[in-house]
């Protein structure tokens, strides 16, 4: 097996592309070395992406939006003034994301690459119009984070392509706020997750993102509980609704951590639960 | 270098290291095998358990996860270079201190990450502290001595404390707790390797039940370094092997019963040559109709598993006649309860070192829990001689009960025969879930009639336990579970019936309760269900039906003394009253309940079985002394508890004792360190020979100086005379009695009493003696996500004496954070027999942040017949907890849970059939 450690991101693309398919990226290793480990073929390569500076790891107010370079790591995420101002949500899931040992070594590009359908950072990052950017030999492309995910562990990410950033759009005065089902106090991974992000406009909420997690293939963004929320007060008769119609919109199986019937009613009660915290939020209440 | 190594640069310990590696090596590899740094420890290879934490650029991680070519140009820290003996950091002084270590192998990942959150800084309260703590799993304590130091340490109110005499009584610290704290205790898989020593991986059967046609290892062989592929043909001695019942190959022959089962074990000159060799060993496997549970294993028609079919043990307990009593009862009322498959999860995986002797014979090094069984077997499957195989208790990251059966010994030992060179095995975190014995899973049906008044008439009790595919323990933990059914209750009129059933279900064995807790979990849910009945008070309902002096327990014995039960009851309740008085009321959405549990436990090994501590005390040519026995320290404390009690007997000063324990050649045998016995049986073996020590020396200076013996006594300096005066010191006193003829080895041996049962109804006395507890928890239940909180938990023991109340409590908290886990979140799954929870990803355990303010009140009602009236403590309190915790949640929520772990899935369906 071959090492490489490219300086920038443009240079990864073209180890990538002298070496195949075969050859596997690296971060934080936090995943990659588990994967590792259960994988009877070795990757041919590693493509050390951690020898990159700059905006990789950078955190920056771009315009409406906030972009985060793919190698900032869950704790710098965490403890970051600038997401904190405008997506608390993020903050909650980083925070979320495994130990403190974890979360200094394990990178936002790695958690979103990994796709798993329970992966802490995507709903926060759905309900804020997040994109992402992938470099590949042809140059940057962007896509909704929403395009992003295919499957289990499955992304649009071509063989040849690096995601380099994510951004997300900026509104101001929104509120957002992101909750989980678990069963151990710390670091579990999530049974359920819901997060949301809205605006309040007298008294109503309105440009309302819901995202449900652990709960379909991919952690998606459920427009049919958006509707039953955009444009009204957020009292404890409408939180029912959107509890009903997210526990129609979930496709939730049984597995190791969690049973369909739990998962179904934790997207409803957690969906109850943020919209009547919403409600404590509101300026008008 | 050959292609695919890299050469790193790095500091370690502030040392400039330079090292040659392979890519795929990780930090932690560099770190053990490289630079010999054995610190840090392996746990779970995923980055779970925080065993392997070290400080990289001062930041805590887990070296596991870190490939080892990132740490170019870092400056590592490891646990060897934060504090070492009489230098120890603060984090380390403060470990030592509250009692924070007990086996030692989490120890330097806690001291690594509390080193790092000393240079963080204050991180909030003890909630916070609680989180920053829980990227390190910890099996043994239960978290709450090493929350303690860490909130004293980042307070800055550190106690400069004298450390407490090694005396009876006194809450000594550890003697081995400063090599622990400073990562220079070693486990087996941290002991250096021998020159020429071979690496054991072992080829496993991925299939729930399959006839083996045939293994074909010539492609293994054919990989460079692979020496030798072990199979079931290269066993020179008896195949089969077994605690009970020899009913386990050491390899596959032709029949796999369980997934994982070992089939070859390929040797290498190095590891990666050995897994190599292992992947391409090909196996011909037939797959057989599964036996995925016991009701399954005993119906008409099931596969058999064994030559005498699916069902190795039936026990029966027949007092009067319980079906006459209930069926005149005035309420009679029927409930089935059923816990899961729980596993040890000690922090160590399965490891095992065998050398070579000069003449033939072996020296195996391995965690065990009991070294003279690891030789019996040893010796039965090899063919070879006791004599030629010395078996040495390496250092244990833990045991519960799972080291009982024996593991890679055997493997090891087998390729050190063959090869006549120096082998090691370390299984993986995943082969320790699936290989190694589990908790018994279990379904209890209990049937009973009580009158108008509370009292119970008579008890029906059928429970039928999932042994697996091989019996283990099965017989003694039957009849643990026969005598222990009934619970804390005299009743006249009972019947119970323990079944085991062959399944293909991984093994079942012995862990921490060994069949009680299953039991207890049963009888203590069903009591609080008699009281609802009848309209009783738990509490009131259980006094009404205890036993006590002159009552008589299920199996006919009379309870004659050392009966702490009711003030165990009293105190436990008072208690949690006065603590819940102090506490302000829940949110709206949080339900709260208080529950109760009552459990007794028989100590030793019970049933007339030969339950024999032998110790031996020696004065050496220095002047120390010390004592040798053949009981295994694991974590629980014995050095420290049989150093203190030769210290009290002999008068001397705890530093002028050592002690050496499991050593098949070297200690006498004191039985298993299990059945919480070894205070009571050894630790009395161990005060004997020290009197018996002392009166030879003090009988020798007597008739010396011509002194009248009674005005003598053994002191720091020498024997001293009535006056105080020195006599002479301890190594002229060696030199005089070796001139003399004296022997300076002085041993005894102490035997715990029991009778056998009757095999036809199970009556006898079947332990002796027994220890009492009353647990008092509180829950609180989420009603938004069913998620239950234990916020207190009560635990009171009549331990009879504590001899170390540190160590004691730190039993306390650690067994009844297992009972937690056991009552909440731990079920070692299979899928029709294919295991699921392969790790520690999947196999949740409690971290810092799960375990409540646990409350030990220690009853100490004198055991006459145990070291200065001490009983035992290591499991009574992991039994307690589970149905305490149920009854609290049923108290809380008004639904009953019958079956374990009470989910959130679980509540949440009650909560929603019944709103």
């Amino acid at each position: 097996m071959r090492l490489f450690r490219p300086g920038s991101f443009a240079e990864a693309v073209e180890v990538l592309a002298a070496q195949g398919p075969t050859a596997r990226l690296l971060a934080g290793g936090t995943d990659a070395l588990v994967q590792l480990r259960d994988r009877a073929d070795l990757p041919s390569a590693w493509i050390d992406l951690t020898g990159i500076q700059g905006s990789a790891r950078e955190i920056t107010r771009v315009g409406d939006r906030v972009r985060l370079g793919a190698l900032v790591d869950m704790f710098s995420l965490s403890r970051s003034s600038l997401v904190q101002e405008t997506l608390g949500a993020l903050i909650i899931a980083a925070s979320d994301i495994g130990s403190r040992q974890i979360q200094v070594r394990a990178t936002l590009g790695g958690n979103l690459c990994n796709a798993s359908p329970a992966g802490d950072s995507i709903p926060p990052l759905l309900v804020a119009d997040a994109r992402v950017e992938l470099l590949g030999p042809g140059g940057t492309r962007e896509l909704p984070l929403e395009d992003f995910f295919v499957g289990p562990g499955r992304t649009v990410l071509a063989d040849d392509e690096v995601l380099t950033a994510v951004s997300y759009a900026v509104v101001e005065g929104s509120h957002s706020a992101f909750v989980v089902a678990d069963d151990l106090a710390h670091h579990d991974i999530s049974k359920v997750s819901v997060a949301l992000r809205c605006r309040f406009v007298d008294g109503a909420l309105r440009d309302v993102r819901v995202a449900l997690g652990a709960v379909a293939p991919v952690v998606f963004r459920t427009t049919a509980v958006e509707a039953v929320l955009e444009g009204r007060r957020p009292d404890s008769e409408l939180a029912r609704e959107a509890a009903e119609a997210a526990r129609a919109v979930v496709r939730p199986i049984d597995d190791i951590r969690s049973t369909v019937a739990y998962r179904t009613a934790m997207s409803g009660r957690l969906v109850e639960r943020l919209v009547i915290e919403a409600g404590g939020s509101s300026p008008v209440g | 270098m050959s292609r695919g190594d890299v050469e790193i640069h790095l500091q370690v310990n502030g040392q400039p290291r330079r090292v040659t590696a392979p890519v795929t090596a990780r930090l932690l590899d560099v770190l053990r095998d490289d630079l010999g740094l054995t610190g840090a420890k392996e746990g779970c290879s995923m980055g779970e358990c925080g065993a392997c934490a070290v400080l990289v650029d001062g930041t805590a991680v887990n070296a596991c996860l870190v490939p080892a070519f990132q740490a170019e140009g870092t400056a590592v820290t490891t646990v060897e270079g934060i504090g070492r003996p009489g230098a120890l950091s603060p984090v380390q002084e403060a470990f030592v201190r509250h009692g924070a270590v007990q086996c030692g192998y989490c120890t330097p990942g806690f001291v690594v990450t509390g080193t790092a959150m000393l240079q963080e800084g204050s991180c909030g309260d003890r909630q916070a502290l609680a989180e920053r703590l829980s990227g390190n799993i910890c099996r043994c304590t239960g978290y709450r001595q090493l929350l303690a130091a860490m909130d004293e340490v980042l307070t800055g109110d550190a106690a400069v404390v004298e450390a407490p005499p090694l005396r009876v009584g006194e809450c000594a610290r550890r003697v081995d707790a400063e090599d622990k704290v400073a990562g220079l205790c070693e486990f087996t898989a941290d002991l250096p390797l021998p020159e020429g020593c071979l690496h054991g991986v072992t080829v496993r059967a991925e299939r729930v039940h399959a006839r083996l046609e045939a293994i074909d290892v010539s492609e293994a062989l054919a990989v460079p370094g692979v020496v030798r592929v072990l199979t079931a043909a290269d066993v020179p001695g008896e195949l089969h092997y077994g605690n009970a019942i020899a009913d386990q190959p050491v390899l596959v022959s032709d029949h796999v019963r369980f997934w994982g089962e070992a089939v070859a074990v390929v040797l290498a000159e190095t590891l990666a040559a050995a897994r190599a060799g292992a992947a391409l060993v090909e196996l011909t496997l037939t797959d057989l109709p599964p036996v995925t549970g016991p009701e399954a294993a005993l119906a008409e028609g099931a596969p058999q598993l064994h030559p005498d079919g699916n069902l190795p043990v039936h026990q029966r307990l027949r007092k009067g006649d319980a079906a006459a009593a209930i069926e005149g009862a005035a309420h009679v009322l029927e409930r089935t309860y059923r816990t899961p498959a729980q596993e040890h999860l000690y922090l160590e995986p399965e490891a095992a070192l065998v050398v070579p002797r000069e003449d033939g014979g072996l020296i195996v090094r391995a965690p065990s829990q009991n070294v003279f069984f690891d030789r019996h077997h040893l010796c039965k499957t090899l063919g070879l001689d006791r004599k030629e195989v010395r078996v040495i208790q390496q250092h244990a990251g833990a045991a519960f009960g799972g080291r009982e059966d024996i593991y890679a010994q055997i493997h090891a030992a087998l390729g050190v025969v063959l090869t006549g060179r120096p082998v090691r095995i370390v299984w993986t975190r995943e082969e320790t879930q699936v290989a190694s014995t589990k908790r018994h899973p279990a379904t209890m049906t209990y049937r009973a009639g009580v009158d108008e008044r509370g009292r119970i008439q008579g008890l029906e009790i059928s429970a039928l336990f999932d042994t697996g595919a091989y019996s283990s323990w099965a017989p003694n933990i039957a009849r643990k579970a026969l005598v222990h059914a009934a619970g804390t209750y005299a009743v006249d009129d009972i019947s119970v019936d323990v079944r085991m059933a062959y399944t293909n279900n991984g093994i079942s064995g012995a862990f921490r309760g060994f069949g009680a807790p299953q039991v207890a979990f049963a009888v203590e849910s069903f009591v609080d269900e008699l009281a609802e009945r009848v309209g009783m008070d738990p509490v009131a309902f259980r006094r009404a039906n205890h036993l006590g002096i002159g009552k008589t327990t299920a199996t006919g014995q009379e309870i004659t003394g050392s009966c702490g039960l009711q003030a165990c009851v009293e105190q436990a309740v008072a208690r949690a009253e006065q603590l819940a008085a102090q506490r302000p009321p829940p949110p709206p959405h949080v339900d709260r309940g208080r529950g109760i549990s009552t459990v007794f436990y028989g100590i030793g090994y019970g049933n007339g079985i030969r339950d024999i501590g032998s110790a031996v005390l020696e004065l050496l040519e220095d002047g120390s002394f010390r004592i040798r026995c053949g009981a295994i320290e694991y974590g629980q404390g014995l050095l420290t508890v049989f150093t203190q009690i030769a210290v009290e007997e002999l008068g001397v000063r705890g530093h002028q004792v050592s002690i050496w324990t499991g050593d098949s050649q070297e200690t006498p045998d004191s039985g298993s360190s299990v059945a919480s016995r070894q205070t009571y049986v050894s630790g009395e073996a161990v005060r004997q020979a020290a009197v018996r020590l002392r009166e030879t020396l003090l009988g020798f200076v007597a008739e010396q100086w011509g002194l009248d013996v009674g005005s003598l006594r053994l002191g720091e300096p020498g024997v001293l005379d009535g006056e105080g005066e020195v006599l002479c010191s301890y190594p002229e006193l060696y030199r005089a009695c070796t001139e003399a003829g004296i022997r300076l080895r002085r041993q005894a041996r102490n035997r715990a009493h029991s009778t056998k049962l009757d095999l036809g109804d199970g009556q006898g006395d079947a332990y002796w003696p027994y220890a009492f507890a009353a647990h008092v928890v509180d829950v609180e239940v989420d009603r938004r996500d069913g998620r239950v909180r234990v916020i207190s938990l009560v635990a009171a023991h009549d331990v009879g004496r504590a001899i170390n109340p540190l160590l004691v409590e730190g039993q306390v908290t650690g067994g009844a954070t297992q009972g937690l886990g056991f009552a909440l979140h731990e079920d070692h799954r299979l899928d029709e027999g294919v295991p699921v929870t392969l790790n520690m990803n999947t196999y949740r355990v409690p971290g810092a942040g799960d375990v409540p303010e646990i409350t030990p009140i220690l009853v100490e009602d004198p055991e006459p017949t145990g070291p200065f009236g001490a009983k035992g403590v290591g499991e009574p309190v992991l039994v307690a907890v589970p149905p305490a915790v149920a009854n609290a949640v049923a108290a809380a929520t008004g639904c009953r849970f019958r079956r374990l772990p009470i989910r959130p899935e679980d509540v949440l369906a009650a909560q929603e059939r019944s709103p």
